[in-house]
Formats: C-alpha cells, sequence, structure tokens
C-alpha cells in the first residue's frame, strides 16, 4: 500500500482547493432537479393532467432520444426523473471526468505531480486522491438530490434511485476521466478524450432507447436509465457501475505503475523544425492554435448530427400514425418530424457556441500564461491579435454548424430520405449561426471590459441551454425567454425562413464584438 | 528633452495596481547604442517598467518617450523596432520551437535566416521539440533566439538568462557584445551583478519603483566594496583608519578583523594584513541586497536626521 501513501493529505489538499466548484456543482445539479419537481407540481397538480402530459411523452422518439425513456409519468417522481434525470446524469459525468482529469493529468502537466511525489507520497496517491474527490462530489450530489426531492414529499425508493443513477455517472466518467489522463500526454487531450466518452455514452443510449434498447446497455448513462426510478425500480443494473468501475480503476492503476512521470502511453509527437509561412501572421497563428479543436469539434458534432438525423425516422413512423404528440413541446408550426430537426438543430447549436466561446475567449490563455507578452512585444496590435481568435471563433462555428446540418441530412439520408434533406437540414443548421455569434461577441466583450469574469461567458451558454429546456416548463416570463439568441432564431425547417432576426442578432454579436476589441485595445494586460 | 541619442527616455513614471505602488516616480534614459543594466531585487519594479516600455501597461503618470515615439500609442510601429525577451518564458505547447521562432521573428517583421540558423547551432537548441517539452533554460533559449536572429534597434532583455547553464549563459554574453560592437541598444534587467558588470556601459538601480543610483559602470565602482573577514598572526593596528575602509569590526586582541573595503583600497589592506601573517582569509563580492540596504538606509537615515532637526 505504500503507492497510496499520502492520499488522504492530497484529497485534503485538493478539497481546499475545489471546494467552490464541488458545492456549486452539487447544489447546482441538485437544485436543477428540485426546481424541476417543483415546476411540475405547479404545472400538472392533478393526476388527471399528469396522465395526459405523459401520453404526449411515452410515445414521442424524439424526446426519449434526448431526454430518455419515460417512467411512471403519471407521478411528480417519474416526471422529474424524466425531464432532469438523463441530463443531471450527463452533466455529473462531464464535471466527473474533468475533474478527475484536472487533479491527474493536468497536475502532472503543470509539475505540481513532480513535487509532490518528491515528498513522502506514494505513486498511486495523486490519482486516488483524484478519484476520491469526484467520489466524494457524486455522493454529495446524490444525497442533496435525493435530499430535495424526498422533502418535497416525492417517492423515496424511487429518489434514491435516480440519486444512484447520478452518483454511478459521475464515478464511471470520473475513472474514465482518469484513464484518458494515462493515455495522453497532456490535460487538454484528456479533457477531449473523456468529453468524447460522455458524448458517446449519450448517443449510444440515444439509439438504444428509441430502438431495441440493445445498445443502451453498453452505455454508462443508459445503465442509470435502466434502473427505472419511480416505475417498479430495479436495483441489480447498479452491478454494472460496480463492476466497471473497479475494472477501470485497475486499467488506471497498471498504466500508471508502469510509465514514466510526465509521458502518457500514446508517445509525444514532435514538430517541424520551421513554421508554415502562413504562421507568422496573425489569423494564421489562431488557426494553427485552434486547429486541433475545430477539428475535435467539427467531427463530433457531424457524429452527433448524423445520430439524431438518424432517429427522426422513429419520430416519422409516429407521425404517420396520427400520434396526440403532435406539435407538443416542440417549437414550430410544421410537421412533427420538422419540429424534431428544428429542436434537434438548436440542441446542437447550443452544443456548438461551447466551440465558439472557447475560441474567442483563446487571448485569455495567453494572457494568463504570459505568452500575450511575448506576442504583444512584437509588431502584433492587440485588435489583430483577440480578433484573429474572435474571427476563427465565428468562421469556426459556421463551419461546425454547416457540417453539423450535414451530418442531420445524411443521418436522414440513413432512413431512405432523398439527398435534398442534406441541404434543407444545412440551411437549418446556418441559420443558427448569428445566435452562436452573439454569444462569441459576448466572450469578446467579457476579454475586454471585465477578463477577471470570463466565466460569465460560459454562464450565458448555460442560461441559454436552461432557458431552451426548462423555460417553457416553467412559467418564465417573456422577456427573459428572449434574453436567450436561440429564441429568435426561425425554427428552421419547422417554420419559414425571416431574416430579420438573423439581421438583428448579426448585428448585435458585430457591435459586441467592436465593444469588446475596443476596450481591449484600452486596458493593461495581465502580466503572469 | 529627448533628444536622438537617447532610445529610452522616462520622467516620473507612475504606476500603480489598486492600492499598490509598483512604480514611483521611475526615471530613466538609456543612450542610444548603449548597453544599459536595471538592476533591481525581485519585485522593485524592472519588469514594471519593461511593460510600460512595451506598451502592455497605461502609465499613470510621467512621460515614456521609446525609439522617439509614445509606447502606448505607437506600441505596432515601435514593436518593428524592437525585440523583448521576457524572464520567465512561456511557450505554445502544441508548436515547435522552431515554428514558435519563426512567428514570434516573423510577426516582429521577418528575421535573419543566417543569423537564425547560428544561434540555433550556438544555443544547441532542438527545434523540432514541442514547446510543452522544453525545460526552463530551453524555453529561455527559443525567445532569446527568436529576439536575436532579428536586427532590430533595441532589445530589451528581462532577466534573460534565468534558467541557463552557465555556457549558454556566456554564450549569451557572447551576443550582447556583438549587439553592442554592431551599435545597437541594449536594455538588460537583472539581478545578477556579476552579468551587469561584464556586460553594460551604464547602470540604473532600482528599489521600491524608483531609481536610486545609476550612472555609468566607473560610477558604479564604489558599490563594489568587497568584504574581508580574516585572522592574522599579530594585530595589524589601525586599518579602519585607511581611505576606503568601512565598517571595521576588530577583536579585543586585535587579530579577528571583519572590514569592507572599496575596490580601489583592496590593495592597501591586503598588504597591511599580508604584513601581520594571515591565518584565515575570506573575502566576497558586496550582495546585490547589501548594495539596496544601503541605498535603503542611506535616504531613511538622512529624512530622520532631517526630521529631528525640524
Amino acid at each position: 500500500m505504500n503507492d497510496l501513501a499520502g492520499t488522504g493529505r492530497l484529497l485534503a489538499l485538493a478539497l481546499r482547493r475545489d471546494r467552490v466548484t464541488v458545492a456549486l456543482s452539487a447544489l447546482g445539479i441538485a437544485g436543477m432537479m428540485l426546481v424541476t419537481a417543483l415546476s411540475y407540481k405547479g404545472l400538472y397538480p392533478t393526476e388527471a393532467e399528469r396522465v395526459r402530459a405523459a401520453s404526449a411523452i411515452t410515445t414521442n422518439a424524439a424526446l426519449i432520444a434526448v431526454a430518455g425513456p419515460p417512467h411512471a409519468l403519471d407521478t411528480f417522481g417519474g416526471l422529474t426523473a424524466w425531464k432532469s434525470g438523463l441530463w443531471s446524469a450527463m452533466g455529473m459525468a462531464l464535471i466527473g471526468a474533468l475533474l478527475a482529469v484536472r487533479h491527474t493529468r493536468s497536475e502532472e502537466e503543470k509539475g505540481q505531480t513532480e513535487l509532490l511525489l518528491s515528498a513522502a507520497v506514494g505513486r498511486l496517491a495523486p490519482t486516488a486522491a483524484g478519484l476520491l474527490l469526484v467520489s466524494l462530489l457524486s455522493a454529495l450530489t446524490a444525497v442533496l438530490s435525493a435530499g430535495g426531492l424526498i422533502a418535497v414529499g416525492i417517492d423515496t425508493s424511487g429518489s434514491l434511485a435516480l440519486a444512484a443513477w447520478i452518483a454511478g455517472a459521475g464515478i464511471a466518467f470520473g475513472t474514465a476521466g482518469a484513464l484518458a489522463g494515462q493515455l495522453v500526454s497532456t490535460a487538454r487531450a484528456a479533457n477531449g478524450l473523456a468529453a468524447t466518452a460522455v458524448g458517446a455514452a449519450f448517443a449510444l443510449r440515444a439509439i438504444g432507447d428509441t430502438g431495441d434498447g440493445t445498445l443502451t446497455w453498453l452505455s454508462p448513462l443508459g445503465w442509470g436509465e435502466e434502473l427505472r426510478a419511480y416505475g417498479d425500480e430495479r436495483w441489480w443494473p447498479l452491478v454494472l457501475y460496480v463492476s466497471a468501475v473497479p475494472l477501470t480503476l485497475a486499467a488506471v492503476w497498471m498504466l500508471q505503475r508502469r510509465r514514466d512521470l510526465g509521458s502518457g502511453i500514446l508517445p509525444a509527437r514532435r514538430g517541424p523544425a520551421r513554421a508554415a509561412g502562413s504562421l507568422p501572421h496573425p489569423l494564421g497563428l489562431a488557426l494553427r492554435l485552434q486547429r486541433a479543436s475545430l477539428i475535435g469539434w467539427t467531427l463530433g458534432l457531424l457524429v452527433s448530427g448524423i445520430g439524431f438525423g438518424a432517429v427522426g425516422k422513429s419520430v416519422e413512423d409516429l407521425a404517420q400514425s396520427g400520434s396526440a404528440a403532435q406539435g407538443i413541446v416542440l417549437r414550430g408550426g410544421g410537421s412533427l418530424r420538422d419540429s424534431f430537426f428544428a429542436a434537434m438543430v438548436t440542441l446542437l447549436a447550443l452544443i456548438a457556441s461551447g466551440f465558439a466561446v472557447q475560441a474567442a475567449l483563446r487571448p485569455h490563455a495567453d494572457e494568463a500564461t504570459g505568452r500575450a507578452e511575448t506576442l504583444l512585444a512584437t509588431a502584433l496590435g492587440r485588435r489583430a491579435w483577440a480578433g484573429s481568435h474572435l474571427l476563427l471563433a465565428m468562421g469556426g462555428s459556421a463551419v461546425v454548424l454547416l457540417v453539423t446540418g450535414i451530418g442531420l441530412g445524411l443521418g436522414d439520408m440513413l432512413n431512405g430520405h432523398g439527398i435534398g434533406e442534406v441541404p434543407r437540414e444545412a440551411g437549418a443548421a446556418l441559420a443558427q449561426v448569428p445566435a452562436v455569434w452573439v454569444l462569441a461577441a459576448l466572450a469578446t466583450l467579457l476579454l475586454g471590459v471585465a477578463p477577471r469574469a470570463l466565466g460569465l461567458a460560459w454562464g450565458a451558454i448555460v442560461a441559454c441551454v436552461a432557458i431552451w429546456i426548462i423555460g417553457p416548463i416553467l412559467d418564465v416570463p417573456g422577456w427573459v425567454l428572449d434574453l436567450s439568441p436561440f429564441q429568435h432564431v426561425p425554427a428552421l425547417p419547422a417554420a419559414d425562413l425571416d431574416v430579420v432576426p438573423l439581421l438583428w442578432l448579426t448585428g448585435i454579436a458585430a457591435a459586441l464584438s467592436a465593444a469588446g476589441l475596443a476596450a481591449l485595445a484600452r486596458r493593461d494586460i495581465a502580466s503572469s | 528633452m529627448i533628444g536622438p541619442m537617447a532610445a529610452i527616455e522616462i520622467e516620473g513614471l507612475v504606476k500603480r495596481f489598486g492600492h499598490a505602488t509598483a512604480l514611483a516616480g521611475l526615471d530613466l534614459t538609456v543612450r542610444t547604442g548603449a548597453v544599459h543594466g536595471f538592476l533591481g531585487p525581485n519585485g522593485a519594479g524592472k519588469s514594471t517598467t519593461l511593460r510600460v516600455l512595451l506598451g502592455l501597461l497605461t502609465a499613470d503618470a510621467g512621460r515614456v518617450a521609446l525609439l522617439g515615439g509614445d509606447p502606448w500609442r505607437d506600441a505596432v510601429a515601435l514593436h518593428r523596432r524592437l525585440a523583448y525577451v521576457p524572464g520567465d518564458v512561456t511557450l505554445w505547447p502544441n508548436l515547435s520551437g522552431g515554428e514558435i521562432i519563426d512567428v514570434l521573428g516573423g510577426l516582429r517583421g521577418g528575421l535573419d535566416e543566417t543569423r537564425r540558423a547560428e544561434l540555433v547551432e550556438r544555443f544547441g537548441l532542438d527545434p523540432t521539440k514541442k514547446g510543452r517539452a522544453y525545460s526552463k533554460g530551453n524555453r529561455q533559449k527559443v525567445a532569446l533566439i527568436a529576439a536575436l536572429a532579428c536586427d532590430v534597434e533595441l532589445y530589451l532583455f528581462d532577466e534573460p538568462t534565468s534558467g541557463l547553464d552557465p555556457l549558454m549563459e556566456a554564450e549569451f554574453q557572447r551576443c550582447v557584445r556583438e549587439l553592442r560592437a554592431a551599435g545597437r541598444t541594449v536594455l538588460l534587467s537583472s539581478h545578477i551583478l556579476a552579468e551587469v558588470e561584464a556586460l553594460c556601459d551604464a547602470v540604473s538601480i532600482v528599489r521600491d519603483g524608483r531609481v536610486v543610483d545609476g550612472g555609468s559602470l566607473d560610477d558604479l565602482r564604489h558599490l563594489t566594496r568587497t568584504t574581508i573577514v580574516a585572522r592574522t598572526a599579530e594585530a595589524p593596528g589601525d586599518l579602519a583608519a585607511l581611505p576606503g575602509v568601512h565598517d571595521a569590526q576588530v577583536s579585543d586582541d586585535g587579530k579577528d578583523i571583519r572590514l569592507s573595503v572599496d575596490a580601489s583600497a583592496l590593495d592597501a589592506v591586503m598588504k597591511a594584513l599580508a604584513d601581520h601573517g594571515v591565518r584565515r582569509l575570506e573575502s566576497r563580492p558586496p550582495t546585490l541586497e547589501e548594495l539596496f540596504l544601503r541605498h535603503y538606509d542611506e535616504p531613511a537615515a538622512a529624512a530622520a536626521a532631517a526630521a529631528a532637526h525640524a
């Protein structure tokens, strides 16, 4: 057990560093579930109303693809679990994976692990402490979630099953994040790998849930669905978490013990001795620095697009059977299938804004590390510096969305539709571009005006997602909904194209960008 | 008055960060063609001054002229004429060292290919490694090569040799001498007295955001006071009376001696000691910290005396 020496102290250190993140994550997820439950209490107070809502949902494959299979929707617990269970589990999985990477590979890359291991600290202790932290966070979130739901009078056994799902997802993907950290030698690559795993798990269960269910069993996010919270629970699928985590852990242990500090299992690559001719130019440099991220996001969203497009088939079958679900929840006035695609396009655009914000905030990474000082000491102006990254964020997000739309169309073609669907879905996705630009421009504005509050740029995405998911079910005033740029995009292909709001959004993005760049040109550049 | 001879002219520069005052009326003039040492302990304001010169920070008060221009307003145009090496170099983790040299050189307006190849050779840098894979010293080399391969009027170095091994430090010193021979201006910020002594024509000593002393290197000689601790076979008499001897402490038997001595008087003191049979001898050059303590104490003592008379 020498390999684990010092784990306790390291855990205390990790808790000290991340106590705020941990508390906020746990409260955020538990709070979102509680709000959902309370809002349903207000929305459907009688069982008859719940039964009516349930009949619309249970037959809607599109909703099942994004929210999971419903159980016992005639109960508050069932409604809450359906609306927020999968997304909470996915959020927990992402947080768990990123937190694990932060405490393993990221520390190792920055050299803190070297310092720690020079003390009387075992080789496996940093990883063990990181995963214990993830487990603590997962358990805390589960306890708070279940506690909150039980406190407002929701079924105890079902709430425990829901909580077990969330904790299971957090711990399973936390270990997966640690595994990713063993394979590659940088935190950035490990984060990418872990996030891809979460996305793949979501897609696998989407396909499984809308099909014969086989693929759901391959997805750690799907295992929790199989607990059937609130609809006569079964507990044995927990065995899957209980056995998968130690297996992953064993792999992490094995890799950790046989590799050198700082190295990954996949070898680090060398680079060219000379730069390409385009590199010493602001835009060329921005493109080079963000190339890998752009390719990653594009491929990820292409695959997601194809997956969601393929699911469209089941929606269409429902539409033909004249289901009561038609027109419910999904926006737009067209057919159910078109409404489904409109909703998917919005969802994918919300995800793509992650790329846009990340790319627009990239200058901050230069500033925080001191590279900005070296860069701006050359003949590179500040506007050219940050503007290039913003341009890349905007151009890149247009590319990402175009490819996503093409993916949706291609997925639809798998269902026997013609190639005509491809431009239709691609157009619908491109219509979202101005809304994404607004978020990228907001990030640039913050970069110039409030460089200490850049988290607000990510907060804006979370707010847009929240408005999209829970806005319609909560009795939120219209002006709050209108704060999200995505609310103003015509719901193509279900609605007709209206360019006026798109021009407005583009204008707002341009104004925010100009203000941000002007402010950046005026303020002090932080030194490392 | 900013003449054509001054590459850098700073008067009364003030920079505050919140309540903390980083620069409290700093004056600095760097003559064109000079290698100018900028000496001071950590936190004295050296890097802040350089950042103001680079137009990265706004000045709260004072006048700053760089190559005849305003470093804030004319930042981009001025940066084509200078090259800068920070004290703590961070590289892009996914770009190779060679790429980074080309990027920085290209963004400055182009670098000399022959010189670039020669410098990569001289500093023994492997340019194909990725930024994340370099050690501190090698990161420093990347930034140094990128700067030195540019043919510009002014070179700003902020503790450029931190992390370099002695061989590379010597190589850097050779490079600076070549720059001086070519008539370039160099501002070398450092806390290593030996480095500044070896390279600089003139120095400014900064403490607590002000320049407390400065001048040509010869002017600085008075600062190079050596501390001597010795034991002799017989008491050498009153060494404290010799000109250039300071702070002498002598034991009761007169054989244990501790004193500091100006470089000009070193010879006389050594002779006096040698005549009385040296049993033990330690000599050490003044640490920078001692110099600064003196610069700190003297005005403080003067101020206290003035206050007592008032």
